[in-house]
């Protein structure tokens, strides 16, 4: 056969079974104004795991929304059209961004600190607690986000037998081996300190590690409810449970995790972890909660979206999206910088 | 003992058999592809690309039989067709063997086996959905037929163990939801390599096609065209479908005719 027949027949068998392909794959969305909210507001409503808790109707929202979008709608007006249903979920994990790459690219999201003060001040931490000039025996993990810590501790110098342990963030990675030396530092403490405060979350397997070491049996948590279908009732409840870590370190004296709004997502992990057990009381502001798995991706126009397809429900029978308010409620005074109320409170608290 | 005799003098006839008139061949393959995706369980946006492709086989063949063992590898891009972000790198290693049986002139029927098939995908500006993937091991019921130089072969995918990256709402295997199975401390839900939370799939929810082409172009020289689509469902009316249209330039190293040795 020659050589151009052979390219010929080859090329008609590749169109034809791309076109085979074409056949059995779902048509490429809309990109028009309508078809990209419609795309969103049904990955709503098919995914976001907590309508019924955030008290949203999603079909009278996006009905509401839909009739205001005309072919006129341009595309800053339709993403704040699009954003008022991301907006109506009060969720920090759901998020649209118009362009990640982009500076000043339009985005829409939650803001978890509005119409709450500062419970947390990095100069008075510092200069009052864990910095050199001030204290000599904290310890730190570097690698943080930036420049940051991964991990700081030690004792406190206003009293020598409260330990202190932050957590900047969970994004990020730790040897058991290290989380066994932080453990081992502070074993012959009377109290611990586990400041949360400003950590956002990350990895849940990681703050679920460090709970583990505050109990020496196994207790169940809670559950953590995911969406597994696209009708409303379509969940499956997967419970959960913290086992305790195979170790000479536990940590079973008294415990006061601080908190602010900033305490999220995998922070909420830690919370729920070790909220059942008996010696570990939250001091502070409200939690920001995030306590949902995140999925994400790109309508049919390239714009960004995240958001909680699972929630989880604590031991007590919470939902903890929203957060949760602390045992001992306690205000940060920027007005006094000399100390952090929250850590006095707490080391008052574990004598 | 006597058993162990028949045994020794059965094994050998099949091996005198296989070696009178049989032609091994070492081929490596070299080439490009034209690919295709699309994940309904959280875009309808299908994803067009290209890449290329690598292949070592060994194929052994006789009057009665023919049977292969061959490892490919494609790696490639491909871009949203919507939009200009998430494009999405793949890489997609495979390792199978196949044994058919000589029906009739020309046509030789059997099965092939991908031992190994891993397709894992990631894509550009995504958090927890960034990687997509389907590993596991494919069962085809399998044919070839040759006419003059030419070669078609048609594989229908029957059984699949599969294991899939995403499930409905989130970047974990549906079955590990479904069944409350969830927990971060799980290492097998990331882990593709990790057989749990896997499913057996039949013809249906695994539709998984392939179609090959071989012309031979000279001794050593052929060129090989195949066609590999799949459709695999875990909530019904949110397919994947991958796919990929391959061209390649096969030469075969070693080309031995074995006659009543």
């Amino acid at each position: 056969m020659k050589t151009n027949k052979l390219i010929l027949l080859t090329l008609a068998l590749a169109w034809m079974f791309t076109s085979c392909e074409r056949v059995f794959m779902a048509p490429n969305p809309g990109t028009d104004s309508v078809a990209v909210f419609d795309e969103y507001a049904t990955l709503v409503k098919e995914k976001y795991a907590m309508l019924e808790f955030k008290a949203v109707d999603i079909d009278v929202l996006a009905d509401s929304i839909r009739a205001t979008i005309t072919e006129n709608t341009s595309p800053e007006e339709l993403f704040e059209k699009v954003g008022t249903i991301t907006l109506r979920l009060k969720d920090g994990h759901t998020v649209l961004i118009e362009d990640q790459q982009k500076s000043n690219s339009l985005f829409a999201f939650f803001d978890l600190e509005a119409g709450y003060a500062p419970a947390f001040d990095g100069d008075i931490l510092v200069n009052n607690y864990i910095g050199k000039s001030v204290n000599r025996g904290m310890k730190t993990l570097d690698g943080g986000e930036g420049e940051g810590f991964r991990a700081v501790w030690g004792t406190l110098t206003q009293d020598t037998e409260i330990g202190y342990l932050w957590f900047p963030s969970w994004d990020i990675s730790m040897e058991d081996s290290e989380l066994e030396t932080i453990f081992s530092d502070l074993k012959d403490t009377k109290g611990l300190i586990v400041d949360q405060r400003q950590n956002g979350g990350g990895d849940p397997a990681l703050a679920t590690k460090v709970a583990a070491y505050f109990t020496d049996a196994t207790i169940s948590t809670g559950y953590e409810r995911f969406k597994t279908g696209p009708g409303p009732n379509d969940f499956t409840d997967s419970p959960l449970s913290l086992e305790p870590v195979n170790s000479e370190n536990r940590y079973l004296k008294p415990v006061a995790v601080l908190t602010d709004r900033l305490v999220y997502s995998a922070s909420t992990t830690f919370l729920y972890s070790v909220d059942p057990l008996s010696q570990v009381f939250t001091l502070g502001q409200r939690s920001g909660g995030g306590s949902g798995s995140v999925a994400d991706g790109y309508l049919a126009n390239g714009w960004y979206w995240s958001m909680s397809t699972s929630e989880f429900i604590d031991a007590k029978g919470r939902h903890l999206d929203d957060g949760v308010d602390a045992d001992i409620p306690v205000a940060l005074d920027l007005g006094d910088m000399t100390q952090d109320e929250l850590i006095e409170r707490a080391i008052q608290e574990l004598q | 003992m006597y058993k162990k005799l028949w045994c020794f003098v059965i094994l050998a006839s099949i091996g005198l058999g296989a070696s009178a008139q049989s032609q091994r061949t070492l081929s490596v393959d070299l080439g490009g592809t034209l690919t295709s995706f699309q994940d309904n369980k959280f875009s309808q946006v299908r994803f067009r690309g290209a890449g290329g492709a690598f292949a070592i086989g060994y194929q052994r063949q006789n009057p009665q039989a023919l049977w292969s063992a061959r490892l490919q590898i494609l790696a490639g891009s491909e871009s949203a067709a919507t939009h200009d972000q998430g494009i999405a790198t793949t890489i997609n290693p495979r390792v199978e063997l196949r044994y058919l049986r000589k029906v009739k002139e020309n046509l030789f029927l059997g099965a092939q086996w991908d031992v190994m098939d891993f397709y894992n995908k990631q894509f550009d500006g995504l958090g927890n959905n960034s990687n997509y993937y389907l590993t596991g091991s494919n069962l085809f019921a399998s044919g070839v037929y040759e006419w003059n130089k030419f070669r078609f072969g048609l594989d229908v995918g029957v059984l699949a163990y599969a294991k899939e990256g995403t499930g409905f709402a989130f970047s974990a295997p549906q079955s590990a939801t479904e069944n409350g199975e969830f927990d971060y401390l799980d290492d097998a839900l990331i882990n593709p390599f990790r057989l749990k939370h896997g499913k057996i799939t039949g013809f249906g929810p695994n539709l998984h096609l392939r179609t090959n082409i071989q012309y031979q172009l000279s001794d050593r020289w052929n060129l090989v065209y195949q066609w590999n689509f799949r459709r695999y469902v875990q909530v019904p009316g949110y397919a994947a479908y991958m796919g990929y249209n391959m061209l390649n330039v096969r030469f075969d190293i070693r080309d031995k005719n074995k006659e009543g040795k």
